[in-house]
């Protein structure tokens, strides 16, 4: 049943970034300044936003588990940040390919950029260290402090581009005031539609494997106590 | 028709479907093992079991 769910939201996804891509590609006029490059916004911010929301529902379980010590909270805290970590490399990738087009330069030492490389590499020390612990509960607590710490960043990057007196290159927001023509909310809201099916799709993937893992390690112990 | 910006678009949302897809083949294969190792190691605690 719950394996029937996954591939019917990944498919679901499927089916909705297909139809968005015939939009955004098809149905949608040039930006005046940028020209069709503008487009990679429908990708770009999406896959930071659904990212944002499993490094917080990870940062709510990492806490639910230092407080009552279950284990499902860390399968879920694994299983958000490894797919978010995922769609945070989609974005890096994305914008760093708009910026050698609009900018000239693949990268530069921005607030903004540099806070997300910062995010990326601050989840990927989790998913590295992670392993490393073999012990199951000192692995799950250490790797909720990670996850806590690390999630510290995250209203950082927010801030990087609406702070007074930071100078970025980075695009000022344009969501939620107006500033994108109307003309964009439904492709950009079918994109995040988008990527939050695909997304919880793998989510549900990655927890399903976590617990078959969990499984694994008890029946090792049970083979070697024998 | 700009054709740089084309090209730059076609790479960004390129790379955005390799990722995606590099990650779903990895979670795949990994699943597989994960299966596999589980199956292994069930027959094995039966074995144990009725021995």
């Amino acid at each position: 049943m719950r394996e029937k769910a996954t591939y019917l939201l990944g498919a679901l996804g499927a089916l909705v970034m297909i139809s968005n891509l015939h939009t955004i590609f098809v149905g949608l006029p040039d930006d005046a300044l940028q020209g069709m490059i503008f487009r990679i916004i429908f990708i770009h911010v999406p896959a930071d936003l659904v990212a944002d929301l499993f490094f917080t529902i990870a940062l709510v379980t990492s806490v639910l588990f230092l407080a009552r010590k279950n284990f499902i909270y860390d399968s879920i805290t694994v299983a958000c940040i490894e797919v978010a970590t995922m769609l945070i490399l989609v974005n890096l990738v994305t914008g760093s390919i708009w910026g050698r087009n609009q900018w000239g330069v693949w990268w530069t030492w921005d607030l903004r950029l540099t806070t997300q490389l910062m995010k990326f590499v601050l989840y990927m020390s989790y998913l590295v260290v992670r392993p490393a612990i073999a012990e199951p509960t000192q692995k799950a607590t250490m790797s909720a402090i990670i996850a806590i710490f690390a999630y510290a960043d995250v209203p950082l990057v927010w801030m990087a581009i609406r702070l007074p007196n930071v100078r970025t290159n980075h695009p000022s927001p344009v969501l939620g005031n107006g500033k994108m023509a109307a003309v964009y909310n439904a492709p950009f809201g079918m994109g995040m539609l988008a990527l939050l099916l695909i997304g919880s799709a793998l989510v549900l993937l990655r927890l399903h494997q976590e617990t078959s893992q969990r499984e694994i390690d008890s029946l090792r112990r049970e083979l070697h106590a024998a | 028709m700009d054709i740089t910006n084309l090209k730059f678009l076609f790479y960004g949302y390129s790379a955005a479907w390799i990722i995606i897809t590099a990650f779903v083949l990895l979670l795949v294969s990994r699943g597989r093992r994960i299966d596999r190792e589980l199956a292994r190691l069930r027959a094995l605690v039966e074995n144990k079991e009725r021995s």
